[in-house]
This record gives structure tokens, sequence and C-alpha cells, in this order.
């Protein structure tokens, strides 16, 4: 799936009609979007014994 | 000294004094907004009929010896997000602006009245405070009181640029990812966005409920402080000692919003206020704050995904009369995963435990609210009608919203061009006293904050 059928498809099944320039923007914007959520998986987690550094996944 | 070169607690003690009365003092911000609302749109809704129901019983209260505390006469600007019983809420939005008249006020409103504030109107935001200005609504289009060629920030913006006009002495706000103290910042007065949870958001339109916070705006730190003791309703635990001497303070400070694309200003302005804390007795140390990037991200994931969630059937239901700006940020929530959001709510853990051992090291972090001053208005949206990245990344305020601490934004200097920088001062959660005592130090030792020019008088010869 490419990006931009990505945006479209959770915009559909969100149901927010969004097209044209609009549309464009916010495909435009998923790269950047999508790379700054990857890198919250990439912060360690708090354990069990409240330390910072135990695998998020 | 004309009334609206008060600050709060100066009309307190005037009021007390029989030097001026609620009905004066509510008389001269009327004047205020008369001459300068239209162009600085403070208000959506003014109350006028209420505020001088308001200050005339506040002032016979005052005359029989009942005196209900320092917030008692005193005028109010409330941000339209946020319910004042029989008047409409809009939230800038057209698809509040008919039908939503709240029977109840929020029990911020009614904690301010049962103090003695006098409620002047309600003031502009953006769409559900998210969106951004937009003239081709019906509805005004908050401009800077510095130079009305810019915004007043948002989403408080008629609070904060009604304040910094004197169209009230102080106001409540709403702060989501900065917005309480960005408008602060930009007007050049005083905001504190108070620990999450203390000050109950009940009656206030939700953007993000895990990260939405109400709080004062005012000219100084003092102001705010009775302000939240009033929120809170819990005026024991509020108490600020307030503090001339610093010494012994250990201040964080954040150097690194010191960026390309910072205002030439900022290094020096920055650098005299740590001074001026240094002066104090403070000692400040650099310190760089930790998962800066991922905290910034999770708040703005939390959001828009929230933000969806709460306003998802007005979106389907009327899309097309919501803002660009609105529809941009609320939709980006359709494109985060259930995954994705967990795992922002998992790093807002993590950093508030690093934020736990930052705070082991120091009783305050201070840091530019942002690194420009209030931008122009046709400078806001990208070529798409959403927030420019390039103007909003410039603002630091989303990387303390997604934990809990309280963070004061305090003004410091001013620009080449008279325009106002804000300094924000953030201490562990639940010692908001601190950063109100450690601001308010601060404001005896500058007058940055004080309420000294008339609204527009930087732009009067630039139209």
């Amino acid at each position: 799936m490419t990006e931009a059928s990505y945006v479209v498809a959770a915009l559909r099944s969100a149901r927010l009609p969004a097209r044209g320039v609009e549309l464009t923007g916010m495909i435009a914007r998923y790269p950047a979007l999508r790379a700054a959520v990857d890198a919250l998986y990439l912060v360690p987690a708090v354990d069990e014994t409240g330390q910072i550094g135990g695998e998020m996944r | 000294m004309p009334h609206r070169y008060l600050t709060l607690l100066e009309a307190a003690a005037a009021l007390r004094s029989g030097a001026v009365s609620s009905v004066e003092l509510l008389e001269s911000a009327r004047a205020v907004a008369d001459r300068w609302d239209e162009r600085l749109g403070i208000y959506v809704t003014r109350t006028d009929d209420r505020a001088a129901t308001a200050a005339q019983r506040a002032d016979r209260e005052l005359a029989a010896g009942h005196d209900r505390g320092p917030l008692h006469g005193i005028p109010f600007g409330v941000k339209d997000l946020i319910a004042v019983a029989g008047v409409r809420t809009t939230a800038q939005s057209l698809v509040h602006r008919s039908d939503r008249i709240p029977a109840a006020s929020a029990t911020v409103v009614d904690r301010l009245e049962a103090a003695g504030a006098v409620v002047t109107g309600k003031t502009t935001t953006t769409e559900y405070g998210c969106g951004l200005p937009d003239p081709t609504k019906p509805f005004p289009v908050p401009r800077n009181p510095w130079d009305s060629r810019r915004w007043a920030g948002g989403s408080s913006s008629g609070t904060a640029n009604g304040v910094a006009a004197g169209a009230f002495l102080a106001g409540l706000g709403t702060d989501t990812a900065g917005s309480i103290r960005m408008p602060a910042a930009f007007c050049g007065v005083t905001g504190l966005a108070p620990t999450f949870g203390t000050v109950p958001t009940t009656g206030c339109l939700p953007l993000a409920p895990s990260l939405d916070r109400v709080g004062p705006l005012a000219h100084g730190a003092r102001d705010c402080a009775v302000v939240l003791a009033a929120l809170t309703g819990r005026t024991r635990c509020h108490a600020v000692r307030y503090e001339t001497d610093l010494t012994g303070l250990r201040v964080g400070v954040v150097r690194d919003d010191l960026v390309p694309g910072a205002d030439p200003a900022l290094p020096e302005v920055f650098a005299r206020a740590v001074a001026v804390l240094g002066d104090l007795g403070a000692t400040p140390r650099d310190v760089v704050l930790p998962y800066r990037a991922q905290a910034v991200t999770a708040t703005m994931v939390t959001t828009s995904a929230e933000g969806l969630a709460h306003h998802h059937a007005d979106l389907v239901d009327r899309w097309a009369d919501h803002t660009p700006a609105a529809r941009g940020l609320l939709a980006t929530g359709a494109a985060i995963s259930g995954v994705d959001y967990v795992q922002a709510q998992r790093v807002r853990a993590t950093v508030r435990h690093a934020l736990d051992d930052l705070f082991s090291r120091f009783d305050v972090i201070v840091g530019p609210t942002a690194a420009i001053v209030a931008p122009p208005l046709d400078g806001l949206a990208d070529a798409f009608g959403h927030q420019d990245d390039a103007v909003f990344g410039m603002v630091r305020t989303p990387y303390w919203s997604g934990v809990a601490h309280p963070v004061l934004s305090v003004p410091m200097g001013r620009n080449a061009e008279g325009l106002p920088f804000g300094m924000q001062i953030t201490a562990r959660p639940f010692a908001d006293a601190t950063v109100l005592a450690v601001g308010a130090a601060f404001q005896d030792n500058t007058a940055w904050h004080r309420p000294s020019r008339p609204a527009g008088d930087a732009t009067e010869g630039q139209r």
C-alpha cells in the first residue's frame, strides 16, 4: 500500500471527506508524521522495576 | 494611574482603599473594549449587562464589609471554550455557534464568580482550540496588541490580547499543547498551565482530555497565583511563599532553543533573563531535555487522536463548516493507529520518569516559550491551509504538555521591533507555587510584565 492510498483509506474509514488540495496536503505531510511516530518506538520503556531501559517492542 | 495600567493585585488594593470601585474598573475595561475590540478581535461575545450587575453587587458587598478576596470586583475574560451559564459557547466554530447555550457554568467559572470576579465576556480562540484564524468565517480574528498585522497566538488568543490591551485584568485560558503559554508570550503577559488535573475542566469543551488544562492569564505571576487559588478551591495548598532571594535555587537552562530560524534577539534576551535569576542568587546550569523530539510527537499524536475522537461526529456531518486548519489537525488522528496512540502514552510515561530524575538535580527548568515572536497573520498556514510546521515548530510548549508539570510563561524581553518574548519556568508536578514564586521574583526585578502602553500604539502609524 502506498502512503497516498493509506491516507485515503484511513480518511475513508473514518468517513472524513477530504479531497482536492486538502487531501494532497494530508498525503504530503504523512511521511514526516509516519517517521516521527516510528521514532516513538525507539524510546525505551519504563520497566516493571520503574527504570527506563526496557524494550518497547 | 489609569485603571488600565493596574495589575490585578494593584486593582484589588485600590478597591479596598476606596480609590476605585468595581463599576469604575468595569467602565474602564469597557472603554478599552469599545475602542480596541474590533481591531484586535478580543471578544466573541461581550456580556455587558451581566458584568454590570456583577460589578454593582461587588461594590455593594465591599461597602457592607463582605470581602470575597482578591478577585472581588475584578473584570475577567473567559475563553470561548469554557461555559458561562446563559451565554453561547461558540468554540469559534460554525458548528457550535448557534445552539450551544449552556444552562450551567463551568466549574472554574462558578469558582471565579464565587470569588467575586466580574465576567466581561467570552474571548476569541481558534476553532475547538486547534485551528487557525480564518477571516472567511464570521468570527473575529485575534490580532497582536503590539502589531495588529501579527497573530495574538492561540488558542487562548482573546484572553491574552485582552489582558495586554486592558480589556480586563485577568482571564481564563485552556492549554492542550501550549494554548495559554504561547499567546501569553506573544502578547507580553503572564500565563500559567497548572499541574495537570489540579484545575477542573468540567464545562470546558475538550480537545484532548488527557492533556487539557485550564489556567489563568494576567499581567504578573502574583496575579496568576491568586486566580489559581480560586480555580483550585484549595487556597492553602497553593499558597505561594515569595522569596526575593533565590539563593540555592537550582535552575536548569534549556539553550538548544536557540536554533536557526530563531529571532536574532532571542539569545541575548534569554541570557539577560537567566542572568536576572543568577543575580538573585540562583545557580543556572545548562540542561538538555530528555527525549525532546519524541515527547513533542507524543503530544501531537495524543492531541490529534483524542481530538478526532471527540469531534468526529461533527466532522463527519459538517466537514465543510470547519476551518481547514482544524480539519487538518483532527483528520491527522485518522492516520494514527491505536497502537501508535498507545505507544505515545508509553513515551509520555518514559518522559515523565526521565524528568523525575532531572528534577532531582534541578528545582526549576527555564527556556524560551517560543524561539520566535508573534508571527504575521498571513504566515500561519502552509499551502494546504494547515498549521505551518516551520512556524509552529518554533514554539516550545508541546514538550511540557504531555507531562503533568506546571509551566509558567513570563514576559522576558522584546526583539528589535518591540515584540515580546516569553520564558517558560517549569517545576515538578504540584510545585505550581514554586514556578509562581520564581516568576514573581523575576518580575520584581524586571518590568516586561507591566501594563505599560496603550493597545495598538506600536502600529498606530503603520496602518
